[in-house]
C-alpha cells in the first residue's frame, strides 16, 4: 500500500514537473547586455534614465551596461563575439560597423525597423550601416570636424573675421598672414594653422583634402578593393597637406607629437591662429577657456581647387548583435533610446555637444547656435572614411605613420602614395 | 611470519612512495600551473605562428596551416624590419643607461653617510610606480604647452623660442624622450642588485687596497668590476628580456609613432593581433622576439659556463 502511494506521488510529481519548470522558466528575468563606450556623465544619465524607463516598462526584463573605453572597444567587441559571448546591443565607433557586417555579427534590422522611423534620418547616415541586401543597425550620435579660427587675431592680422578661408587658396594665404614672431626674438611663436597628427590620428586631418581634390582615397574595382591615392588629385592633395609644414611653414612639425587636445590647447592659448578639430571642442573650449568668448568662431572646411566640399564626418552606431538570444527585447531597448521628445538621441548627442543625423535635430536650436552650425551644415558633405574591410589595419599600420613620415620630411609625396596604395591592395587580395 | 612479511613489505611500500613518489605530489600543483600558464601558451603561441590565424577563422575557431608563410612574409614587411630596428635601438639605450646610472647610484648609496637607509629606499619609487601611471607622468613631464622639461630648461634659459615637443617634432627626439623614460622606470632594479652585488665584496679588500695605495680607479677595476660580474650578467640579461618585451609605457606615450620612430615589436604584435586579428601573424611576431630572447639567454649561459 505504502509502495503504491509513493508510486502514485512520484507519478503526479513527475507529471507537474514540466509545468512548474516552465513556469519558473517564464519566471526568469531576461537580462540585455549593453556594450557602450560613453564616458561622459551628462550622457551617461541619459542613458542611465532609459534603462531604468525601459525596466519600469518591462518589469521582466534587466538591462546592464558594460562600458568599454573607446580605445579598446574594437578589440573588446572583438574578443565578445570570438568567445560567443556577444552583448545584446553594442554601440560601435562609426568607422567599425563595415567590417562586422562582413562578419555576419549583427541582426538585419528591417524586420524591427518602422518606416517613418528610418525616415526619420538623413538618407547618408545609413552609408556604413548596409551591405547590398540589408541594413544592420542604426545611426547613434556622432561628429563633423571642421575648422576653428581665433577672430581676435584675424584682425590683428588685418583679416576679416567675417570670412573665414573658402577654398585651399584663401587658408593658405590667412594662414600664411597669421603666421608671426610676435615677440621679435626671430622665432614663429604664432602659426597660422595647426591640425592633429600624433597617434592615430593624422589620417582623420589628411581625408578631407583628399576629398576636397576629388580623389576618392580607395575604391572598388572589379569585386575588389583597390588605392587610388597615388592618383593625381590625391598627390596634389597630399602634396598641399604637406606643404603646409615642409614648404609654407604656416604649420609647425611637432604637430607629429599632438592630438587633438593639445592642437585645442595651442588654440586657446594662441599659438595656432587656425585648426581643423572635431565638434565636440565647441564645448570643450566654452567650458575650459571662456576668458575666449567672442574671440573665436568656426567655419566649415574650405572647399578643394576644384570647388568640392568635403569634411569628415559620420554617426557612431547601434546594433543588435546575431548572438543575442533576446532580439526582440533588444530592439524594444533600442527603440526606446530613439523616442521621447526631445529624443533621448537627441539629449545624448547634446550632453556630448555632437550631432545626429537625424532630420528633426538639423532644426532644433541647439543646432542653430551660430559656433555649431558650420558643423550641422557639414553634415550634408560628410563623409565615413573608407569603408574597406581592412581600412583600420591599413590606417594604423602604415597610412599614419607614413602622413607623419612625410610631414617629418622623411619621405617624399608621390613614392609615399605608390607604397599606401601597394599596401593597401596587398590588405585587400 | 607471513603476517610480519606483509607488514614489513607494506612498510616499505610506504617508505618507496613516500620518498620517490609523495615529493611530486608537492610539486604537482605548481607544475600544472607552470604547464597551464606557461607551456600550453608558448606551444599554442608557436603552433599558430604557422597558421593564418586571422578574423574569419577565428570566429570559426579554426587555424589553417601555412607552414613557414609568416616567417616568409615578416621577412619581406618593411614594418616588421623598422620594428625590429627600433627594439634593438631601445633595448641597447635602455639597458646601457640603466645599468651605468644604477652602478653609480650603487656605488653611493654603499658609502656611508647619514639618511642612506632613506635614500635606498626612495630610490625604489619608480620601480614601485606602475607603469601606466609612470607613462601618464612622463607624458605630462614632456608636454609641449605645461610639461615641467620645457618650463624647467626655459627657467634655465637653455631654451628659447617655441617649446620643444619632445614626443613629435622628430623622431630621433621621440625616441631618446621614451628611452629616459624607460632608464628612468628601470634604474631601481639595477642599483638595488648591484648594490646587493657591492655589499658581498669582503671588507678586507677594500682596506688592503686601500694599504697598497690604489686609486678609486683601480679599486673599480680590480675589485668591483671582477667581483660584480656575475651579479651584472643575471641583471643585464633579465633587464635586456624585460626592455625587448616592454609594450605598455612605450604604447601609451607614443603609440609607436611618430612616423616609426618608437615603433617596438611588442606593440607591432599587439597591433596585428588585437586591431588587424591576424592572430597567426602576430603570433610569428612573438616567434620572433623568442627566438632573439633564447639567442640572449644561449650567450649568457656560454658566458656564464666559461666564467665557471
Amino acid at each position: 500500500m505504502r509502495i503504491r502511494l509513493s508510486v502514485v506521488s512520484a507519478a503526479i510529481l513527475l507529471g507537474l514537473a514540466p509545468g512548474v519548470f516552465q513556469a519558473a522558466e517564464e519566471k526568469k528575468p531576461i537580462t540585455l547586455t549593453f556594450f557602450h563606450m560613453n564616458t561622459v556623465p551628462g550622457s551617461q544619465k541619459v542613458i542611465t534614465d532609459a534603462i531604468a524607463a525601459f525596466e519600469e516598462k518591462h518589469p521582466g526584463i534587466r538591462v546592464r551596461e558594460t562600458i568599454v573605453g573607446w580605445g579598446d572597444a574594437h578589440s573588446q567587441f572583438m574578443i565578445s563575439l570570438v568567445a560567443k559571448r556577444a552583448p545584446d546591443i553594442v554601440m560601435l565607433g562609426g568607422t567599425w560597423a563595415t567590417e562586422f557586417i562582413r562578419l555576419k555579427a549583427f541582426v538585419p534590422i528591417e524586420e524591427f525597423l518602422p518606416a517613418e522611423m528610418k525616415d526619420k534620418f538623413l538618407p547618408n547616415a545609413f552609408e556604413a550601416l548596409r551591405d547590398e541586401k540589408h541594413l544592420y543597425g542604426l545611426p547613434w550620435e556622432g561628429a563633423t570636424w571642421g575648422m576653428f579660427y581665433r577672430t581676435n587675431l584675424f584682425e590683428q592680422a588685418g583679416l576679416d573675421p567675417e570670412k573665414p578661408p573658402g577654398n585651399w587658396a584663401e587658408l593658405l594665404a590667412a594662414a600664411k598672414a597669421l603666421t608671426r614672431d610676435t615677440n621679435g626674438d626671430g622665432r614663429i611663436d604664432q602659426w597660422g594653422l595647426g591640425f592633429p597628427a600624433k597617434g592615430w590620428e593624422p589620417a582623420d586631418f589628411w581625408l578631407p583634402f583628399m576629398w576636397q581634390a576629388g580623389c576618392r582615397v580607395v575604391e572598388m574595382r572589379e569585386g575588389k578593393w583597390r588605392g587610388v591615392m597615388s592618383d593625381e588629385a590625391g598627390q596634389t592633395a597630399t602634396r598641399f597637406f604637406v606643404d603646409l609644414v615642409r614648404t609654407h611653414r604656416v604649420t609647425p612639425q611637432s604637430i607629429t607629437g599632438m592630438d587633438w587636445e593639445a592642437v585645442k590647447n595651442g588654440f586657446v592659448a594662441g599659438r595656432f591662429a587656425m585648426m581643423f578639430n572635431g565638434m565636440w571642442v565647441v564645448k570643450v573650449i566654452r567650458d575650459s577657456a571662456p576668458q575666449l568668448e567672442g574671440k573665436w568662431a568656426t567655419a566649415p572646411y574650405p572647399a578643394g581647387p576644384t570647388g568640392i566640399r568635403a569634411a569628415l564626418g559620420y554617426p557612431n552606431t547601434l546594433h543588435i548583435t546575431e548572438q543575442s538570444q533576446h532580439k526582440k527585447e533588444a530592439w524594444q531597448f533600442m527603440e526606446l533610446l530613439y523616442s521621447g521628445h526631445p529624443s533621448r538621441l537627441d539629449q545624448y548627442s547634446i550632453e556630448v555637444c555632437s550631432l545626429n543625423w537625424t532630420k528633426n535635430f538639423i532644426a532644433l536650436p541647439y543646432s542653430k547656435d551660430p559656433l555649431r552650425k558650420p558643423f550641422v551644415d557639414s553634415m550634408t558633405f560628410a563623409h565615413y572614411p573608407p569603408g574597406a574591410p581592412k581600412y583600420e589595419v591599413f590606417r594604423k599600420r602604415i597610412l599614419n605613420p607614413g602622413l607623419q613620415a612625410m610631414i617629418l620630411g622623411q619621405r617624399q609625396v608621390k613614392e609615399s602614395l605608390e607604397l599606401f596604395d601597394r599596401e593597401f591592395n596587398a590588405l585587400h587580395p | 611470519m607471513n603476517q610480519k612479511q606483509d607488514k614489513s613489505g607494506g612498510e616499505d611500500r610506504g617508505f618507496f612512495l613516500r620518498k620517490t613518489l609523495l615529493p611530486y605530489g608537492f610539486i604537482l600543483p605548481v607544475l600544472l600551473v607552470v604547464l597551464v600558464v606557461l607551456v600550453y601558451p608558448l606551444v599554442r603561441g608557436m603552433y599558430l605562428s604557422f597558421t593564418h590565424y586571422s578574423l574569419d577563422p577565428l570566429l570559426s575557431q579554426k587555424p589553417v596551416w601555412v607552414g613557414m608563410m609568416n616567417y616568409v612574409n615578416l621577412m619581406k614587411d618593411f614594418v616588421f624590419r623598422l620594428s625590429f630596428k627600433t627594439t634593438v635601438l631601445w633595448t641597447v639605450i635602455v639597458v646601457s643607461g640603466q645599468y651605468i646610472i644604477g652602478l653609480v647610484l650603487a656605488l653611493l648609496l654603499n658609502a656611508e653617510f647619514k639618511g642612506r637607509g632613506l635614500f635606498r629606499s626612495l630610490i625604489l619609487i619608480p620601480w614601485i610606480v606602475p607603469s601606466i601611471a609612470a607613462a601618464l607622468a612622463w607624458i605630462w613631464i614632456y608636454d609641449q604647452d605645461h610639461g615641467v622639461l620645457n618650463v624647467m630648461l626655459r627657467q634655465l634659459g637653455l631654451l628659447r623660442g617655441e617649446n620643444v615637443a619632445w614626443l613629435g617634432s622628430s623622431t630621433w627626439l621621440a625616441l631618446m624622450a621614451v628611452c629616459v623614460a624607460g632608464i628612468w622606470k628601470g634604474v631601481p632594479f639595477m642599483t638595488i642588485v648591484l648594490l646587493a652585488g657591492l655589499q658581498s665584496i669582503p671588507v678586507e679588500l677594500y682596506e688592503a687596497s686601500r694599504i697598497d695605495g690604489a686609486r678609486f680607479r683601480q679599486v673599480v677595476r680590480y675589485i668591483i668590476i671582477p667581483h660584480l660580474k656575475t651579479i651584472s650578467a643575471i641583471t643585464l640579461l633579465l633587464s635586456t628580456i624585460w626592455t625587448f618585451n616592454q609594450f605598455d609605457m612605450v604604447y601609451i606615450m607614443t603609440k609607436g609613432g611618430p612616423a616609426y620612430a618608437t615603433h617596438l615589436l611588442s606593440i607591432y604584435t599587439y597591433l596585428m593581433a588585437f586591431d588587424a586579428n591576424e592572430m597567426g601573424y602576430a603570433a610569428a611576431i612573438a616567434g620572433v622576439l623568442l627566438v632573439v630572447m633564447m639567442v640572449i639567454m644561449a650567450f649568457y649561459f656560454w658566458v656564464t659556463r666559461r666564467e665557471e
